[in-house]
C-alpha cells in the first residue's frame, strides 16, 4: 500500500501576526464548533482510499487556541478512516502562551510525539513589532511542558531578517534555542508579503530591514552556530540533530503524496496537486452540502514533475538522484546541463555524491538561480 | 462648370488637441451627414491609438450635402495629418483642397505645428478660413487670438466664425463662411483623366483603395486606368464617395473627391502624390509635386522572445499593406538575435508602428535607440548612407563623416525660453533666430542635428516647458560632423544592440549615463560585472554590478507547493525575456530604459 502524509489545517488564531498572509484568521473563534465538524466530516469524504498514513501535521492558524477535545478527536477521526502505522510521526504547531499542560496531556494521548513551537524571536522588542502575543518567557515555559509531559522531539520556528535584528539578536535567540534542548530548530527567513501591516511599515519607512548582505551574515551564521551545536541543515531552513529530521516535510520534499484537510490546505495525491477553498465559511458551506471543498486541481505534466523534483529535491542536503531522474523523467541531467554543472560546481555551489547532486553550504545561498538554471 | 460651381473641396489644420476631430464630427452632424446618435465617439478617428490618445493621425474624407438659400452644395472634408512626421502627405491633401479650415484654440493660440501646415497651405494657393474655438472655456480670449493669428499668419480676422465645436456653439457660421470664402475647383471634365492620389489604404476585399481628387476628366467603373510613376495600369472595379462610409457611384467627375479600386495588391502601387490618368488617353503630365517619401529615423526592432521572428515578420508585412512609408530589413544582433531594422518617417511615425506591432499583433518588442542616416565617405573614396551602428567603418577608414540637420522651430511662452535655449544648447543646437511674437508667445528656431532630436529632445522639450512649447522641423541637409561609435561592453564583451553613433564631445556623458542605468536594471548574477562605456578601444565610463549573493526561498508554506513553483514559473519567464551577452544575462526591460536618458 503507497504511504501518504496528512496535513490538517486549522485556519484560527488569537490575532494575526503583523508579517503574516497565511490563510489564518482572527476573532472567528466562535466559528471553531462547526469548522471542527465539518473537519471531521472532510476526513471521512476520503475513507476509501487505500492508502497507509506515517506522517500526520497539524499546522495552522493556531492549532493550540483550538477548543480542548478537538485535535484529538480529529486524529481519532483520521485513525477511524486510515491505517495510521504505528511509526508515524504526528506533530502539531503550537503557540507559546495557547500552549496548557491539559492540551499536552491530551497530545500525548492521542499519539502526537512532535511538537512544533514558533518562537519566531527572543527580543521583547521584536516580538511586539511582529504583532505576537507570547513573551520570551512563555516559549521557556512552553518547552519546558512540552518535555516534561515526555515529547522530545521539539521543533522552534525563528526568524531572521526582522526588522532592526542585528546578529546578536540571532546569536541570543539560537542560544537560547539550543539550551532547551530542542531536536529541531527551524530558521527561515523573512519574506514581505504584499498587504500585510509589516508591508506597509516599511513602505512607509517605520521600521527598516536589515540589508541582504546582513540577512545572509545571520542565515551562514545560523548554520555555522547550529552545526557547532550538532545540528545538521537538512533542508534550505531545517536543521536537526540526527534522527529528528521532520519526516513529514521532507516527504513533501521527496514528493511523496499527502492529503490536505481544512480551509486552504494542500494535498498532493495520484500526482494532482490541489487545494481547498480558503474562507472557513466556504469550507463548511460547501462540506455541508456532502461535496469536497476542492478549490483547485492540476494535474502535474512530465515537465512539470520534473521541475518540482529538482525544485524540491535540491532544498534537501540529499539532493537529486541522478539515475533517478534519468529513470523517472529519461532526463541524463549531468549531459543535459554539462555546462551548466561544470560552472556551478567551479564556483563551488554544487557538488556529486554517490550519485546524488546536491547543493553546498555555499550554494544554499543563491538556490533559486541554481534550480532556475537546472530546469531552463 | 456650372456643377463644379457647387463643389467646394477643403481640409481642416489644426494642433493637436485644438480640435480638428471634434469640428469635423460637428459638420458631419449639422449638414446631417450623420445622425446625432450616431456621434457617439469621434467617428472619422480610426485607429484605436487615435481614440485612445485623442490625437489624429489620419481621418477619413467625407463628402457632406448642404443646402444654402435653395441651393445644394457637396462639401468634400479631406484630412491632413497633424503631425510634422507626415509634411509629404500633408502637403499632397492639400493640393487635393481649394481651401483650408485653421481652427486655433482660443486658449492656447497658434502653435508651431499649425504654423508650418498653415505655411504649406498658403504655398499651395488655398484660401484660409481661420476658425477660432474652444469659445466656451473661461480662459478662452478671444480677441488675443484674432490678434495673434493677424500678426504670426497674416490673415485678416474681421468676420471669423468662432465656435465651440464641443458645445456646437456657432457651427452653421463655419459652413457658411466654407461656401463663401472657399473657391470652387475648376477642372475640365472633358479631358483626359487626371486625378491626384492623396491617400490610400489596403481593405482585404477591394485591395487598395485609392483616396482621389479628380481634377480633370471623369473615371468610373471598367476605365481603364494607368498610374504614372509605376506605369502600372488596372481596370477600376469601383468608384464612389465617403459619406463617410464607402458608397459606390457610377462615376467620379472633375472636382470631385471620392475613391478608386482596382484589385491593386499593395498599397506601395498607390503612392501618394501620384497621378492617375486614363490608360487609353494619357493626360500629357502628371500633376506636379510626387515625391519618393524616404525615412528618416531608423531603429532595430526585435521580440522579447527570440522565437517569435516570423509572428514579427508577419506583422510588419500586414502593416506595410497599409503604410508604404514604412521600411524594413532584417536584422541580426549578436545579443538581439534576428529582427528588422526599420525606417520611420519621424518619431511620432515610429511611435505608432512599434505600438501597433504590440497592440495589435500582440508583440512584446525590444526597440534599439533611435538613429538617423549618416553619410560617411571612406578614405578610399567610397560613400557609404549608414542607420546602423554596427555598420560604422574602423575610425582608420574613414576620411568624412556627414550628419543630416534640421531647421527647429520652437513656439513657447517667454517663461520657458532660457530653459529651452539652454536645451537646445545641450543638444548642440545653432541658434538661429529668437522672436516675441506678443507678450505670451515666442517663437525660437535653431539649426540642430537631427540625432538629437530623436533621442529625447521631444520629452525633454516638453518637461521644461511644462508641456507648454510645440515643435516642427525640417530636414535642411547634411552637415560634416565629428561623430564617434560608442559601445558598452558588459563583463568584457561589446553590447552590440547597445552601441550607439555620437557626436565626439557627448560621448563621455552619453557613456556615463547608460553605465549608470544599465547598473540599475541588470539584475545581479553569481559574479561581478563590470559595465564599460568605450569608444575605440578607449574605455571612458565604467560601473560594476556586485555579485549576487541571497537568493533562496526560506520559507515553507505548508505545503503549498504550487506557489513555489509559480515562483519559479516566474522566474523561468523572466528568463526567457533575458538577452544573453557571453555569460551576462540582460533583461529586454534594459535595452528599453537606456532610451530615456537625459
Amino acid at each position: 500500500m503507497d504511504k501518504i502524509g496528512i496535513y490538517v489545517h486549522f485556519p484560527f488564531c488569537v490575532k494575526k501576526c503583523n508579517y503574516c498572509n497565511f490563510n489564518s484568521y482572527a476573532n472567528k473563534n466562535d466559528m471553531q464548533l462547526k469548522y471542527f465538524q465539518a473537519l471531521l466530516s472532510e476526513i471521512a469524504m476520503y475513507k476509501n482510499e487505500k492508502v497507509e498514513v506515517d506522517t500526520i501535521f497539524i499546522g495552522g492558524g493556531t492549532p493550540s487556541v483550538m477548543f480542548d477535545g478537538a485535535v484529538s478527536t480529529v486524529i481519532s477521526e483520521i485513525r477511524k478512516n486510515f491505517k495510521v502505522l504505528e511509526s508515524a510521526e504526528i506533530t502539531i504547531e503550537a503557540n507559546p502562551n495557547s500552549i496548557t499542560k491539559t492540551k499536552i496531556q491530551e497530545w500525548k494521548e492521542c499519539g502526537v510525539n512532535r511538537v512544533s513551537i514558533g518562537l519566531q524571536s527572543a527580543n521583547a522588542n521584536t516580538l511586539k513589532l511582529l504583532g505576537r502575543t507570547h513573551t520570551r518567557q512563555d516559549y521557556i515555559q512552553a518547552i519546558k511542558d512540552v518535555q516534561s509531559a515526555g515529547i522530545h522531539n521539539v521543533n522552534t520556528d525563528c526568524l531572521i531578517g526582522l526588522p532592526r535584528q542585528k546578529l546578536s539578536d540571532v546569536r541570543r535567540m539560537l542560544g537560547l534555542v539550543t539550551k532547551l534542548d530542542c531536536s529541531h530548530i527551524s530558521v527561515y527567513s523573512l519574506i514581505l508579503e504584499e498587504d500585510t501591516p509589516l508591508f506597509h511599515m516599511v513602505n512607509s519607512r517605520q521600521v527598516k530591514l536589515p540589508k541582504e548582505e546582513k540577512v545572509l551574515g545571520m542565515y551562514n551564521f545560523a548554520n555555522k552556530f547550529l552545526n557547532e551545536k550538532g545540528f545538521v541543515r537538512y533542508e534550505v531552513s531545517n536543521f536537526s540533530k540526527d534522527g529528528f529530521e521532520c519526516k513529514h516535510n521532507l516527504n513533501t520534499w521527496k514528493m511523496h503524496s499527502y492529503l490536505g484537510f481544512g480551509a486552504g490546505a494542500h494535498g498532493f495525491f495520484n500526482n494532482k496537486r490541489y487545494s481547498n477553498v480558503e474562507t472557513i465559511e466556504d469550507y463548511i458551506r460547501i462540506i455541508n452540502i456532502s461535496q469536497k471543498p476542492i478549490k483547485e486541481t492540476e494535474k502535474l505534466t512530465k515537465t512539470q514533475m520534473y521541475e518540482e523534483f529538482v525544485m524540491l529535491g535540491l532544498r534537501t542536503k540529499f539532493g537529486i538522484n541522478i539515475k533517478h531522474i534519468q529513470e523517472i523523467f529519461g532526463i541524463d541531467i549531468l549531459k543535459k546541463y554539462a555546462e551548466k554543472i561544470t560552472y556551478f560546481k567551479k564556483l563551488g555551489f554544487v557538488d556529486i555524491e554517490n550519485g546524488n547532486l546536491f547543493v553546498t553550504d555555499e550554494g544554499m545561498p543563491v538556490l533559486n538561480k541554481i534550480i532556475l538554471e537546472l530546469v531552463t | 462648370m456650372s456643377r463644379q460651381k457647387n463643389i467646394r473641396n477643403f481640409c481642416i489644420v489644426a494642433h493637436i488637441d485644438h480640435g480638428k476631430s471634434t469640428l469635423a464630427d460637428r459638420l458631419l452632424e449639422e449638414t446631417g451627414t450623420v445622425a446625432k446618435r450616431d456621434l457617439t465617439e469621434q467617428l472619422l478617428d480610426s485607429m484605436d491609438i487615435e481614440k485612445e490618445r485623442g490625437i489624429t493621425i489620419k481621418l477619413t474624407p467625407t463628402t457632406m450635402k448642404y443646402s444654402e438659400d435653395g441651393v445644394d452644395y457637396e462639401l468634400n472634408l479631406i484630412d491632413t495629418p497633424g503631425h510634422v512626421d507626415f509634411t509629404y502627405e500633408v502637403s499632397r491633401s492639400l493640393t487635393a483642397c481649394e481651401g483650408a479650415i485653421l481652427i486655433v484654440d482660443a486658449t492656447q493660440g497658434v502653435e508651431a505645428q499649425t504654423l508650418a501646415n498653415v505655411y504649406l497651405a498658403i504655398e499651395n494657393d488655398l484660401e484660409i478660413l481661420p476658425v477660432i474655438n474652444k469659445i466656451d472655456l473661461p480662459s478662452a480670449d478671444i480677441e488675443k487670438t484674432k490678434r495673434e493669428i493677424e500678426d504670426v499668419i497674416g490673415i485678416p480676422c474681421d468676420n471669423v466664425p468662432c465656435v465651440s465645436a464641443k458645445c456646437g456653439t456657432n457651427i452653421a457660421d463655419v459652413l457658411k463662411e466654407v461656401v463663401k470664402s472657399f473657391p470652387c475647383p475648376k477642372g475640365d471634365e472633358d479631358k483626359p483623366l487626371k486625378a491626384l492620389i492623396f491617400d490610400s489604404y489596403y481593405d482585404n476585399f477591394k485591395g487598395a483603395v485609392c483616396l482621389v481628387r479628380i481634377v480633370d476628366g471623369s473615371v468610373k467603373k471598367g476605365s481603364k486606368i494607368k498610374f504614372w510613376t509605376t506605369g502600372n495600369t488596372y481596370d477600376v472595379t469601383e468608384v464612389g464617395v465617403f459619406t463617410p462610409r464607402l458608397t459606390e457611384k457610377n462615376e467620379l467627375l472633375a472636382g470631385n473627391v471620392g475613391y478608386i479600386c482596382a484589385s491593386i495588391k499593395n498599397v506601395s502601387e498607390t503612392k501618394v502624390g501620384d497621378t492617375i490618368t486614363s490608360a487609353e488617353t494619357p493626360c500629357n503630365e502628371p500633376l506636379a509635386g510626387y515625391k519618393e517619401v524616404k525615412p528618416v529615423v531608423f531603429s532595430g526592432v526585435f521580440c522579447v522572445e527570440g522565437d517569435k521572428y516570423n509572428d514579427l515578420k508577419d506583422a510588419l508585412e500586414k502593416l506595410k499593406l497599409n503604410d508604404a512609408s514604412l521600411e524594413y530589413v532584417p536584422e541580426v544582433s549578436q545579443a538581439l538575435g534576428f529582427g528588422f531594422r526599420c525606417g520611420f518617417l519621424g518619431l511620432l511615425h515610429m511611435e505608432i508602428i512599434q505600438e501597433r506591432l504590440e497592440r495589435e499583433f500582440d508583440l512584446d518588442l525590444i526597440t534599439t535607440a533611435p538613429t538617423v542616416n549618416y553619410r560617411i565617405t571612406k578614405t578610399n573614396g567610397e560613400v557609404l548612407d549608414i542607420s546602423n551602428p554596427a555598420d560604422m567603418p574602423e575610425t582608420q577608414a574613414i576620411a568624412r563623416m556627414e550628419e543630416p540637420m534640421v531647421k527647429v522651430n520652437i513656439f513657447t511662452p517667454p517663461d520657458y525660453v532660457g530653459e529651452l535655449m539652454k536645451l537646445c544648447q545641450e543638444k548642440r543646437g545653432i541658434h538661429l533666430d529668437l522672436q516675441y511674437i506678443d507678450t505670451s508667445r515666442c517663437q525660437l528656431i535653431y539649426k540642430m542635428p537631427l540625432n538629437e532630436i530623436v533621442f529625447d529632445f521631444f520629452d525633454q522639450l516638453k518637461s521644461r516647458s511644462r508641456g507648454y512649447a510645440s515643435l516642427d522641423y525640417d530636414l535642411i541637409g547634411y552637415e560634416d560632423s565629428d561623430l564617434v561609435k560608442l559601445d558598452i561592453l558588459l563583463n568584457g564583451e561589446v553590447c552590440d544592440a547597445l552601441s550607439l553613433i555620437v557626436h565626439k564631445e557627448k560621448a563621455y556623458q552619453r557613456g556615463r549615463a547608460i553605465a549608470e542605468k544599465l547598473k540599475d536594471v541588470i539584475p545581479r548574477q553569481l559574479f561581478e560585472i563590470p559595465i564599460q562605456a568605450a569608444v575605440g578601444n578607449k574605455v571612458i565610463a565604467r560601473e560594476t554590478i556586485k555579485a549576487l549573493r541571497k537568493d533562496v526561498l526560506a520559507k515553507c508554506y505548508g505545503g503549498d507547493i504550487t506557489r513555489k513553483r509559480k515562483l519559479l514559473e516566474k522566474q523561468k519567464r523572466g528568463k526567457k525575456r533575458m538577452r544573453r551577452i557571453g555569460s551576462v544575462e540582460i533583461p529586454s526591460e534594459a535595452f528599453i530604459s537606456i532610451l530615456k536618458i537625459d
